[in-house]
């Protein structure tokens, strides 16, 4: 038996005790917590194990209907990064700490600004100057405390390489095209999916990146510039993105039979349209 | 031939003499050509669609195809 399988054959045996006269299929936040505490193991790990035995913690209970119990237990056990954490980056923060997502890598060496406030949900008046990796990790111990998250204030061409092995996902929430093709073929590199989004105005676009397709040099053709200079950032389209990238990311987590054809999802909001390209 | 043209965002202005959208090329017309005949700056068209599909400037167009030519989205938010 590896050192690994010894230690979950010990964790498990320590977590047994708690869940064997139970007689309750669902578990709240303070009992998990409270095992936490006993065993010394790490509270999401509490609740994998719970899951694992049909015990819901509640705090997931609206998501079992569509993740499934293998599908969440699949959500906690992932490593994700976040790569920006303006409009996009920060509302899928808060979208996939309240889905459970168990370790988050948050990437951003920026701090708020004013003209950040029409959009980004990690912004508030009184953030304007902070770090935006500081407020990232306040708002998932507000949102999950079972949540790990590390933040990195850097750019990610500054990541350590172990940093993207680790990785089971990441989010491209990037502003340029150049940058954008640099974190492409970072994950390239560690065979990892890329979930990308890009926003102007009342357009969108949302695509898996799956590893050997060189999605993003296809559908950007050697273009350097786009148009949200002229056309502005507006919050819908942000959140309705980023819903859309942590919506997909769920999906390839949890283990939904997804098609790893490569395609973009182009949102028109103005017209009301959505158009998939294939490439 | 018609083909059926739709250009989004900051191309939309290029069409504005054809609210339907329809517009008519000689049949040996690529979407190079029909984005001559509009007007659109060439350099500046790289994403093109015909039927739902990625192509490029030299994709052959035939009668009643779907063309959506766009520039990119590059925003982070």
């Amino acid at each position: 038996m590896s050192m690994k399988d010894k230690n979950a054959s010990d964790e498990s045996f320590r977590l047994e005790e708690f869940f064997v006269n139970s007689g309750s299929n669902v578990i709240s936040i303070k009992e998990v917590e409270d095992i936490s505490q006993k065993t010394g193991i790490p509270s999401r790990r509490v609740e994998c194990f719970a899951l694992g035995k049909g015990v819901i913690p509640i705090r997931y209970q609206r998501n079992i209907g569509t993740f499934g119990i293998d599908g969440q237990i699949k959500l906690l056990e992932s490593t994700v990064m976040i790569i920006g954490l303006g409009g996009l980056g920060g509302s899928i923060l808060e979208q996939i700490s309240r889905a459970g997502f168990g370790t988050i890598i948050g990437v951003d060496p920026d701090m708020f600004e004013q003209s950040n406030l029409n959009r980004q949900l990690l912004s508030t008046e009184h953030a304007i100057g902070e770090k935006k990796v500081a407020a990232a990790e306040k708002r998932v111990r507000q949102i999950n405390s079972a949540v790990s998250f590390t933040g990195h204030v850097c750019r990610l061409q500054d990541l350590a390489d172990e940093l993207w092995q680790r990785a089971d996902m990441v989010f491209d929430c990037l502003d340029n095209i150049p940058d954008r093709l640099i974190l492409a073929d970072k994950c390239e590199r560690a065979n990892c999916p890329l979930i990308h989004g890009a926003i102007a105005g009342w357009y969108a676009e949302v695509g898996v990146v799956w590893p050997g397709s060189k999605m993003l040099e296809t559908y950007y053709q050697g273009q350097t510039e786009g148009m949200e200079k002229e056309l502005g950032t507006p919050a819908s389209t942000a959140m309705m993105t980023a819903s859309i990238m942590a919506a997909k990311a769920g999906q390839v987590l949890a283990g939904s039979d997804l098609s790893k054809e490569s395609k973009m999802h182009v949102f028109n909001l103005l017209d009301d349209e959505w158009q998939t390209i294939t490439m | 031939m018609v083909v059926n043209v739709k250009l989004m965002s900051l191309f939309a202005k290029y069409l504005k003499n054809y609210p339907d959208g329809k517009i008519s090329l000689d049949s040996a017309a690529t979407v190079r050509t029909l984005a001559e005949s509009l007007g659109l700056p060439i350099k500046r068209v790289k994403i093109i669609t015909v039927n739902g599909k990625q192509e490029t400037l030299d994709k052959s167009l035939s009668d009643g195809d779907l063309v959506y030519i766009f520039p990119p989205a590059i925003g982070g938010g």
